[in-house]
């Protein structure tokens, strides 16, 4: 691939990326300052880059990730035990009832701002893999790539959190009259 | 005809299902399983309506990149055309160097451990010998200023030549000092920026994009010396924990760009661009200037 090309992918994602910066660090400055870093590492490493199907995204957002968490000098990718019991345990877990209202049934003003809510307050290890496949539609395996854990970490992950939500958003559906069981 | 799912592989497959991230035969039997069971279409049309919800909702507190950032990463990526040939030689060199890296990652504490035992030795070495240099001290700001300085400057230090237009601060380095001031509002004079005594001219000023406050950044162009930047930034908060009177290694040392930094009353000044050996110089003229 042409330099050219390589530069003119990497800046047409610069939206996506500033807004998972952004998500990260939950303040403009600092979300600026991590894009910047992770430019200045993606152009430098552009000979490592390999095209792939979802184009340059994936590989910017594991740069991105892995700037800001060596700049928060911790490690809240790696997989913990609690998280493959977790995998280990989510078949059983989906035995759980299926909830019985309809989230077309919810005002969408109070669900938006209750679920923003409930997703700030997700421990980051659920947000990210969350913010990744919903927002970034990165496939299972992207986010697994972009955070560097397994495949079963992300398909937990993604389970706890959404279950996590639907919990939160059952909440809403009881206090507007919504019958669930 | 696909063959029928049971439970477990229905608990397995089917939030799979929702999100696409199935093949066509095992989309096949999860469609077949949910024609005969409603609450697994339910199931999975919820959450379908969960990823849209968190999708819409997250959008809409998600800012686009500003102007001003746009136009640095640009910056940025153009300035990197010059060094394009030096990196991707350096880069493709390092792929071939990966199964060697495989087998010193199971060596990786102790190599980190012995890496960080001699930066920190040559570091060390490298303050105590620009420290010994006649006329020109150096001193290490402590962490809390270290940690606010980071690598604040590094995008601007990767672009020494890129200047915002946005203020015209003159062509003429005599009125420089006079523009900061106006610029920043400050109730007390700029001194003088003028370093052509020590080969430097004057190439240029703009306001600093880099978040953290209101700052001006001044280009120097010296004969076969590569550029030096100079921010200037005012103070009056003390946010800055430094003594005036003294010039400090605000950066890890042995970086690309450390920055060197001192006060003057209520301003604050950060030099880079070169090593700090080198940097010293220009430093203390400025330092020590009327």
């Amino acid at each position: 691939m042409q330099t050219s090309e390589f530069r003119r992918m990497a800046i047409d994602e610069l939206d996506a990326v500033y807004r998972m910066a952004f998500h990260l660090c939950k303040n403009a400055d600092s979300a600026a300052d991590l894009v910047q870093e992770t430019y200045l590492r993606a152009l430098k490493a552009e000979a490592t880059f390999e095209l792939r199907e979802r184009g340059i995204r994936p590989w910017l957002f594991k740069i991105l990730h892995n700037c800001f968490y060596t700049k928060c000098g911790k490690d809240r990718r790696a997989p913990t035990l609690a998280d493959d019991l977790r995998h280990e345990g989510v078949a059983s877990e989906l035995d759980t009832p299926t909830p019985a209202w309809d989230l077309a049934s919810l005002d969408w003003e109070q669900v938006d701002q209750r679920l923003k809510k409930a997703i700030d307050d997700l421990d980051p290890r659920y947000r990210d893999v969350l913010l990744l496949w919903a927002i970034e539609g990165l496939k299972y395996r992207e986010v697994a790539d972009v955070l560097d854990v397994p495949l079963g970490t992300v398909m937990s992950r993604l389970y706890r959190a959404r279950a996590i939500l639907s919990e939160k958003l059952a909440q809403v559906a009881a206090e507007n009259g919504i019958a669930t069981e | 005809m696909p063959k029928p799912m049971d439970d477990k592989e229905v608990r397995k497959y089917l939030e799979a299902f929702a999100d696409g991230e199935l093949d066509v035969e095992q989309n096949l039997r999860v469609l077949e399983h949910m024609s005969m069971n409603p609450q697994a279409t339910r199931r999975a049309m919820h959450q379908q309506q969960l990823r849209q919800a968190v999708e819409r909702a997250m959008k809409e507190c998600s800012p686009a990149a500003p102007s001003d950032l746009r136009a640095k990463i640009e910056a940025i990526a153009s300035q990197a055309n010059d060094d394009d040939a030096v990196t991707l030689k350096q880069m493709r060199a390092a792929k071939h160097d990966r199964g060697i890296l495989a087998v010193l990652r199971r060596w990786t504490p102790a190599i980190a451990a012995a890496v960080i035992l001699v930066v920190t030795a040559s570091i060390w070495f490298q303050m105590r010998q620009d420290a010994a240099q006649p006329g020109l001290p150096v001193y290490q700001v402590d962490a809390r200023t270290a940690g606010r300085i980071d690598r604040r400057h590094e995008t601007c230090a990767a672009a020494l030549d890129r200047l915002s237009k946005a203020h015209d601060f003159g062509k003429e380095v005599g009125i420089l000092p006079e523009k900061v001031k106006e610029f920043l509002a400050m109730n007390e004079g700029v001194p003088v920026l003028d370093l052509s005594s020590i080969g430097y001219e004057y190439a240029g000023a703009g306001q600093c994009g880099a978040a953290g406050g209101k700052s001006v950044h001044v280009v120097y162009r010296g004969k076969d010396k590569p550029p030096i930047s100079l921010w200037i930034r005012a103070d009056s908060e003390g946010e800055v924990t430094i003594d005036e009177g003294k010039v400090y290694v605000a950066t890890p040392a042995d970086i690309a760009h450390p920055i060197l930094i001192w006060r003057r009353n209520t301003t604050v000044f950060y030099l880079t661009g070169m090593p700090v050996k080198e940097l010293m110089t220009p430093a203390w003229e400025l330092a020590t200037a009327r």
